[in-house]
């Protein structure tokens, strides 16, 4: 037998541990980009790496058992230094790392909320949809800035460049938008929830 | 709602307070409250059968439909 307030308070707290370490990451990030505008490289932090599908590069062959195999990378890792790159790639790549963690913490700060409520034994209750329901579209807010713009974007500006020929993904329904979805369906239930606990709190 | 209950009716027939059926029925005042006033969702039969034990009357003593 699971015990219900024990699990609660150990979600609780795990969520608790994760949105401040999202703050510390934020507040981090944030500070090297001022710290940047003041001339202050931080070099971990002007580098990242973009996961590049490349399909059918050639990049050898190989002799196996006589017989001479091409060898095809399927997927190609490029290490990218922000500061190599243009003044306006490097903007909008700032704004959406800063605009995806503040949704971050939004998601997460909405979900700790709930549990603080669910916690306190107030489970169907209007605030709780609303969270639900902000959490879900902070989500699909998420979804587009972190998986459509950013694919777009990066397949718009790597492709540009001579030597990458990026093929676009083919799921653009990724675990972001799925797990909007699932969120919402959960917030409509509550919502059901609600409708019963008020019946159930007029009935002597 | 078209159900009326007339609590306060049969309170002042038997001479009753609010309070003192509060007490031998076991509900809050709040809650008879809340029957008195007409914004009950519904009544358990336990509920009813308790309150017309405490007033010694019928349940369609406490309940009236009435048309809207």
């Amino acid at each position: 037998m699971i015990d219900i307030p024990r699990t609660i308070k150990l979600l609780s707290w795990i969520v608790n541990a994760v949105f401040w370490v999202l703050i510390i990451v934020i507040s981090v990030i944030l500070l090297s980009q001022l710290l940047m505008l003041f001339g202050m490289n931080i070099d971990f932090l002007s580098k990242f790496t973009i996961p590049v599908r490349q399909n059918n590069i050639a990049l050898d062959s190989i002799l196996i058992n006589g017989l001479t195999v091409p060898v095809e990378a399927s997927k190609v890792i490029v290490t990218v230094e922000l500061d190599n790159m243009s003044g306006l790639f490097q903007l909008i790549f700032i704004v959406n790392i800063l605009l995806t963690g503040v949704l971050l913490v939004y998601i997460v700060g909405r979900f700790r909320k709930l549990l603080k409520n669910v916690s306190k034994n107030i489970v169907f209750d209007q605030a709780n949809v609303i969270f639900l329901k902000q959490g879900a579209n902070a989500i699909f807010l998420f979804w587009i800035l972190h998986d459509v713009l950013q694919d777009v974007y990066y397949q718009w500006y790597f492709g540009s460049l001579s030597h990458f020929t990026i093929k676009f993904p083919t799921m653009i329904f990724t675990n972001s938008f799925i797990l909007g979805i699932v969120i919402l369906a959960i917030a409509f239930i509550f919502e059901r929830g609600v409708k019963l606990q008020q019946e159930q709190n007029l009935t002597i | 709602m078209p159900i009326i209950v007339n609590l306060d009716v049969m309170l002042a027939i038997r001479k009753m307070s609010l309070t003192e059926l509060s007490e031998r029925v076991g509900i809050t005042m709040a809650n008879l409250s809340i029957l008195k006033k007409g914004k009950a969702k519904a009544i358990r039969f336990s509920t009813l059968a308790l309150i017309c034990e405490v007033l010694d009357c019928q349940p369609g003593d406490i309940l009236e439909y009435r048309k809207l």
